[in-house]
């Protein structure tokens, strides 16, 4: 048990959260979805927790939950103390028309903090953004190198980043990469990073959590965990849920490209050609479950299919 | 929402922690307005920012404040004056209208701008979480901006046609603050009916102009039958405009009734629309 005040310190934790939008159907009609079911996790002080999914896997709504955007439907976000959560924002609420200085105070008071620490930090921030004399002209090539140098300004508790390292020009994308590195991996910063890359998420994190159509399926060890996403992309099966038997239900779509893309589901062991989308959501289709496969690898399948079958 | 001690198995060993639980809102939410006031810097920060990219953008800048109800006056002293030859009960055409249209701008564009604003501002809304209930607010108050400008042209008019202050002057501000209440209910409402409904876009500029004329902007409340003027006076619109004529260009008792029954509609329209909005916002982020 934590001592509740040292490094391992609770901040925040899920119980039993989900969390669903509705789709629009038409002009009255519409269908629940779920982003986010049954999720339960903890995040101690110091964290740097990753958290990996295909497209459409939940990771955004989750991170939307966390820095309070939205609300679940079920289950509680607790929040242990008086804790903040804010997305890492680039460029929040910039507009052409403000000064460099105008900009950053509002970009800094959206991002929660209060007029007065951003005036204290404009230095820094003009510092570190390399901009100088050209905080009080109008908006225009500076706005990327400012947008980080403002964002990283930010020191709440739990901070939360999606997908952005760097930006600018290559030289200022290397210097931002390597700061919010520091940043992510340092002892007395929480952080929760979400993105694609595997192989980042790797280097980055300690900890992660794999979220496959809105469920948890491994929470631990980065690279135990890292190694079984890996595995998972690349072979067919559709990711068993967790406590679940891996049922072959919603079988994954493959595009095979030749010219125009061709579409075919994979359902009882045989390759169904698809023609519309309507076709498509009808049995059962959803974007999130299409993957790209080269010739090479199609005409394998097709082969190992017409083999078993 | 706070409730200390919620969790004996980590605050048993040290002093508790203070633990707030974010849990799905039931029912009726409350309004929050104590967050609001928290958010007050931003709020004034917005609605300069509102304002000076406004009046930078465009090449006439500060000058469209004036233009806009100036030019209508022309064009409902020619129509509806000259031609129409409607009752003015004395008072000279352009400064009974103008002296509507200053108001009636000033609701206008609160009500156009502040239903835009959810929309508009969708990047902000999935990115950050600070009370909704600012962006529709800073939107009606950075009209008041523009009001101060109309208002300095009006007063020129007044000088001009020689009407001087009387005493009635001193309520001027409470039918300006019905102005602000009824816009900032109906922004309200238009706001977050514009989340769900991308049709309330299109809705509004017609919305503007049907109000504007069953509203006696261009001509005076004396053509509405005195029997029905109360009836008339549920829009709240009546009673600004009617209060800010009287204010500045009658004499004789305050037409209190229908300022009444105008306050009343004003109020509801506000409180309603503050509950529909705080419920509607957990939708926000999810939709824009």
């Amino acid at each position: 048990m934590s001592d509740g005040t040292g490094e391992n310190r609770l901040l925040l934790s899920l119980r039993d959260v989900s969390l669903s939008y509705w789709l629009k159907r038409g002009i009255l009609r519409r269908k629940k979805h779920y982003a986010l079911r049954g999720v339960s996790f903890e995040l101690n002080a110091g964290d740097s927790l990753g958290i990996i999914g295909r497209n459409g896997s939940g990771k955004s709504t989750l991170l939307g939950l966390l820095a309070g955007t939205m609300t679940p439907d079920t289950g509680t976000v607790v929040r242990h103390g008086d804790i903040r959560a804010s997305l890492l924002s680039l460029q929040l609420g910039f507009v052409q028309y403000l000064s460099g200085r105008e900009n950053a105070i509002l970009s800094g008071m959206f991002l929660g903090m209060t007029k007065h620490d951003v005036e204290q930090r404009l230095n820094i921030i003009a510092e570190f953004a390399e901009l100088g004399d050209f905080m009080d002209q109008p908006l225009s090539s500076m706005r990327a190198r400012l947008g980080f140098a403002v964002a990283f300004q930010l020191d709440p508790d739990i901070l939360l980043i999606d997908e952005v390292l760097g930006v600018g020009d290559t030289a200022f994308r290397e210097k931002a990469a390597q700061v919010m590195k520091e940043r992510i991996q340092s002892q007395s910063s929480t952080v929760v990073f979400v993105s694609h890359s595997a192989h980042m998420v790797s280097s980055l994190c300690s900890r992660v959590l794999w979220l496959d159509r809105g469920r948890i399926v491994q929470n631990g060890p980065a690279d135990a965990v890292i190694a079984a996403y890996e595995d998972a992309l690349l072979s067919h099966e559709p990711i068993p849920r967790q406590g679940e038997s891996p049922t072959p239900v919603e079988a994954p779509v493959f595009v095979r490209k030749k010219g125009t893309a061709k579409v075919f589901m994979l359902r009882d062991n045989t390759l169904l050609p698809i023609h519309s989308w309507e076709e498509f959501s009808g049995l059962g289709g959803r974007s999130a479950d299409i993957r790209v496969l080269p010739e090479d690898k199609f005409k394998e399948l097709k082969s190992s299919l017409s083999e078993s079958g | 929402m706070n409730a200390a001690n919620g969790t004996p198995d980590h605050a048993a060993t040290t002093a508790p922690v203070p633990v707030t639980q974010i849990k799905p809102a039931r029912g009726w939410v409350s309004l929050e307005l104590g967050r609001v006031w928290r958010y007050r810097e931003l709020l004034f920060f917005l609605t300069w920012r509102d304002v000076k990219v406004r009046y930078k953008q465009t090449v006439l800048g500060a000058a469209w404040a004036i233009i806009q109800p100036l030019f209508m006056m022309v064009v409902f002293t020619i129509v509806f004056g000259r031609l129409a030859k409607l009752p003015s009960e004395g008072i000279p055409y352009p400064l009974m209208t103008y002296t509507a249209l200053v108001p009636w701008t000033f609701f206008a564009s609160g009500i156009t701008k502040s239903s835009e604003s959810l929309v508009g501002g969708a990047n902000l809304l999935k990115k950050v979480y600070f009370p909704r209930l600012v962006m529709p607010i800073s939107n009606v108050f950075s009209g008041l901006v523009d009001f101060a400008l109309a208002f300095v042209v009006l007063i020129g008019m007044l000088v001009y046609y020689g009407y001087y202050p009387t005493v009635n002057m001193v309520f001027l501000p409470l039918f300006l603050l019905l102005a602000l209440v009824t816009s900032l209910g109906v922004g309200l409402w238009l706001s977050a009916m514009n989340v769900q409904f991308r049709d309330i876009k299109y809705a509004v500029p017609f919305l503007v102009q049907f109000w504007m004329y069953s509203s006696p902007v261009a001509f005076s409340k004396s053509i509405v039958p005195e029997n029905w003027r109360v009836v008339y006076a549920l829009n709240p619109m009546v009673g600004v405009l009617t209060g800010f004529r009287w204010a500045l260009l009658e004499s004789g008792s305050p037409p209190g009734l229908e300022i009444l029954v105008s306050c009343c509609v004003a109020i509801a329209l506000l409180v309603s629309g503050a509950f529909y909005f705080r419920r509607m916002e957990k939708s926000f982020a999810d939709v824009v």
